[in-house]
């Protein structure tokens, strides 16, 4: 499902997505970790007040499920190596789902919003930083912890448009616990402005 | 434990943060990879270390250095020979910089004849390829250090 950088784009999202259901009734672990034993307690992905505004802005762009783009691809390489992080995304948050425009390391293209880190992220314009999930009631026992891609680590700057709807993230995960000092978020915090750019100048030109 | 921290942080001090109140040098950085440049720009001005001039082409900085003083250059050296001579120009005083600013410089390789060449020119820090942003901020740290206190070798 996971672990390899991708190499092919566009995968249907019947067959690639990671599902809230599916996952529960299946858990997977890792070697030396315990299964689920009682019901799962983390938090899901809260709706923000404005949501419905927020899908209608991120629907007009007319960006979702649009292929792969090399201006953002880009991006999200130069924030893996720069970070030396096994993952990163640019994702949009839909009503239900979390859907990736681009990413590596994650052979999945989207994933059920109520488990996603960057559900949470989206909640607030500062950039979330979650150093270690298994120690944040939030996600302690989340699908995307507990099984693949089995996050430890997670950042998620909110893309933020003009008109202030924060429509998806510039994330970054890792499967160990992680820190980010002051420098790294500056540095994230000004490719998550080179995101946004380029997600405005598309609106442009559509 | 989960840390939210503004999208524009305020920095912290760090081992190469720039006093509070010493402004911003004026750097001319010639770096031809956009998000790099770009990133590395944004970065030194948030942190109050430079205020960059960005250009991607040797070709263009030795026209801004024909009528732009600057207090220090970030040189890509991936066009060397005419990033060489833009440095002998500097050096010989043949551009509106003062003749000693502290030149940082990135390379994706560097053999002894380049190594000589660069010693030569009083190059004060040598970037190797692959390198990190953060790396970057560091050398331009320095030059901002150096640029200071003309004095001490970086």
């Amino acid at each position: 499902m996971v672990d390899a950088a991708p190499k092919q784009h566009g995968i249907a999202h019947t067959r690639c997505a990671v599902s809230l259901k599916k996952t529960r009734q299946q858990p997977k672990t890792r070697q030396g970790e315990t299964a689920w034993t009682c019901a799962p307690t983390m938090i899901s992905a809260p709706i923000p007040p404005a949501d419905e505004r927020r899908l209608q802005a991120l629907r007009e762009m007319l960006i979702l499920d649009t292929p792969p783009e090399e201006r953002f691809d880009r991006i999200v390489r130069f924030a893996s190596d720069e970070f030396d992080m096994p993952i990163a995304m640019v994702s949009l948050v839909d009503a239900k789902r979390l859907w990736f425009k681009a990413r590596v390391g994650l052979d999945v293209c989207e994933v059920d919003r109520e488990i996603s880190f960057c559900g949470h992220a989206i909640a607030q314009p500062q950039i979330l930083v979650v150093e270690d999930a298994l120690h944040d009631e939030r996600f302690h026992d989340n699908p995307l912890v507990t099984g693949a891609p089995h996050a430890r680590f997670y950042a998620g700057a909110p893309l933020q448009l003009p008109g202030g709807e924060i429509i998806g993230t510039l994330c970054m995960i890792d499967r160990q616990p992680r820190t980010l000092d002051d420098i790294d978020l500056a540095i994230f915090s000004s490719l998550r402005e080179l995101v946004v750019s380029e997600l405005v100048s598309q609106e442009v030109a559509v | 434990m989960a840390v939210i921290h503004a999208p524009q942080p305020s920095i912290a001090p760090a081992p190469f943060a720039p006093r509070p109140a010493a402004p911003p040098i004026k750097l001319l950085l010639v770096e031809p990879q956009f998000l790099l440049r770009r990133t590395v720009a944004a970065v030194a001005r948030d942190m109050r270390l430079a205020d960059p001039k960005e250009v991607t082409t040797i070709e263009q900085a030795e026209s801004l250095v024909s009528f732009h003083a600057y207090d220090a250059l970030f040189l890509s050296m991936d066009e060397e020979s005419a990033a060489l001579e833009l440095m002998s120009r500097v050096r010989n005083g043949n551009t509106k910089c003062a003749p000693a600013i502290p030149i940082a410089v990135t390379a994706a390789a560097c053999g002894t004849p380049l190594a000589l060449h660069l010693k030569h020119l009083e190059v004060r820090r040598l970037i190797l390829r692959p390198f990190k942003v953060k790396g970057v901020l560091d050398a331009i740290a320095a030059l901002r250090q150096s640029a200071a206190e003309p004095d001490k070798a970086v």
